[in-house]
């Protein structure tokens, strides 16, 4: 409800409010101070697509008590054309301003910033509980969707990472090794393999993959295959600040590999080595034969049951048009988007 | 329209409010009007709003249900959830 007590006014970002961003956000970041200020620049200064101009704060006269962000993501679009289209990210809200409209306020400041700059979509891949309401407020979702999950009895640590592999891999042949600090440009030259999609599919370049594995609030897990990484790549997720004994599941973000036998034997060992209690893999991007193959080593199918309640744990995309043109995006329709790479915590 | 065996909107109405009121500690001024518009209910507890319903009424509440009319305030929750009980939802 609205009260005097609770008001408050929503700016644009400026250099100067960063140390309260960066305190503030431990709510959500928990990077501490250096963190938490190493990730802000990470991800609206340094992302190749667009700066800090859609962060929006909320204050009540001096005190922090809201955030939101957009960052850059830039996709290719079935006539070949480049759009970028932000995500948001970053959302928080004062625990003392939950159930004021502060957080709907600020989205709708948000979408009207973006029609003024002629930007037509708005994308949330977040698992905020928000989710309905923003629904209820016309935000479009294209999912939920399914994954493929593997639990173990105990939490694999992360520390036995280092000396899992190489080896070979048992249907391909092909040497499989763990890399500790991944090359991007080795992973663009697989995608670069890969055949072209003629859906909606976030670039995945060399510039885009050195930009999203210098997150510094997250770590990430490589295994290549080939003598060189060329003929495949499995990259997983976490982030820094959850405990792998925690409840947080390992994301498989991306696994490209130049045939099946390569792509399951990148799978195979990952589900050996890969850090955490729980490894989580989207397949709606997935061939058949590649979904049928997670399944057979052991991943349980999780599908979308339609109840919005049971749904919530499963990925989903929700968007918002603004006005801006183009309006001729087919963004509404859930097979006209290819998601690889586009994952999970790790896109936020 | 009343379908037989299912109660009025009314005496639906007044348990969904009595459901709401205990569960998110508001008072009944609070849930008079139009609480989306108000933002009675916070962005973050809608999830558990649908659980309740399901719950109380034993339905499903899908994406497609998710407009505003259906959830602006304890009437319009009542007919919504009506509407899924009835035997041609």
């Amino acid at each position: 409800m609205k009260s005097a007590s609770r008001e408050y006014r929503i700016e644009r970002y400026t250099l100067a409010d960063l140390p309260a961003i960066c305190s503030f956000q431990e709510l959500l970041w928990q990077g501490g101070e250096r963190g938490n200020r190493n990730y802000f620049a990470w991800k609206f200064h340094q992302n190749p697509y667009l700066d800090d101009r859609y962060v929006l704060l909320a204050w009540a006269e001096d005190r922090l008590i809201g955030m939101i962000g957009a960052f850059g993501a830039k996709w290719t679009v079935p006539d070949g054309r480049q759009v970028m289209l932000p995500c948001i990210a970053d959302t928080v809200v004062a625990p003392d301003y939950r159930g004021s409209p502060v957080f709907l306020d600020m989205l709708d400041h948000l979408v009207a910033q973006l029609l003024t700059d002629g930007i037509p979509w708005l994308l949330d891949f977040g698992d905020q509980p928000a989710g309905p309401a923003m629904m209820l407020r016309g935000w479009r979702p294209i999912g939920p969707w399914s994954v493929a999950a593997h639990t173990r009895p105990a939490p694999i640590a992360s520390a036995k990472w280092p000396g899992a592999v190489p080896r070979r891999g048992r249907r391909s042949g092909e040497v499989l090794a763990t890399v500790d600090r991944p090359d991007p440009a080795k992973l663009a030259a697989v995608n670069a393999l890969c055949p072209v999609t003629d859906r909606i599919a976030h670039i995945r370049d060399e510039t885009f993959l050195r930009w999203r594995l210098a997150n510094p609030l997250s770590r990430y897990w490589t295994i290549h295959a080939g003598p060189c990484g060329e003929f495949g790549y499995l990259l997983a997720h976490r982030t820094t600040t959850d405990s792998v004994e925690g409840p947080t599941p390992t994301t498989i973000l991306d696994c490209e590999a130049v045939d099946d036998a390569v792509w399951t034997d990148l799978l195979d060992a990952a589900l050996e080595v890969l850090p955490g209690r729980e490894v989580l893999l989207w397949t709606r991007d997935l061939t058949q034969s590649r979904r049928d193959a997670a399944l057979a080593l052991g991943m349980e199918h999780r599908m979308p049951t339609g109840r919005i309640t049971a749904d919530m744990d499963l990925p989903n995309l929700l968007m918002r048009a603004t006005g801006a043109p183009p309006t001729d995006l087919p963004l509404l329709d859930r097979d006209a988007w290819d998601l690889r790479s586009v994952c999970g915590r790790s896109w936020r | 329209m009343n379908d037989p065996g299912l109660p009025p909107v009314t005496e639906t109405a007044g348990r969904i409010a009595a459901l709401i009121s205990k569960h998110f500690d508001l008072i009944p001024d609070q849930i008079d009007g139009d609480f989306i518009a108000e933002e009675v209910i916070d962005s973050a507890d809608f999830i558990e709003l649908f659980l309740l319903l399901e719950t109380e009424f034993g339905i499903e509440i899908r994406a497609e249900d998710l407009v505003l009319d259906n959830f602006r305030s304890c009437h319009a929750i009542a007919a919504f959830v009506r509407a899924k009980r009835s035997p041609t939802s």
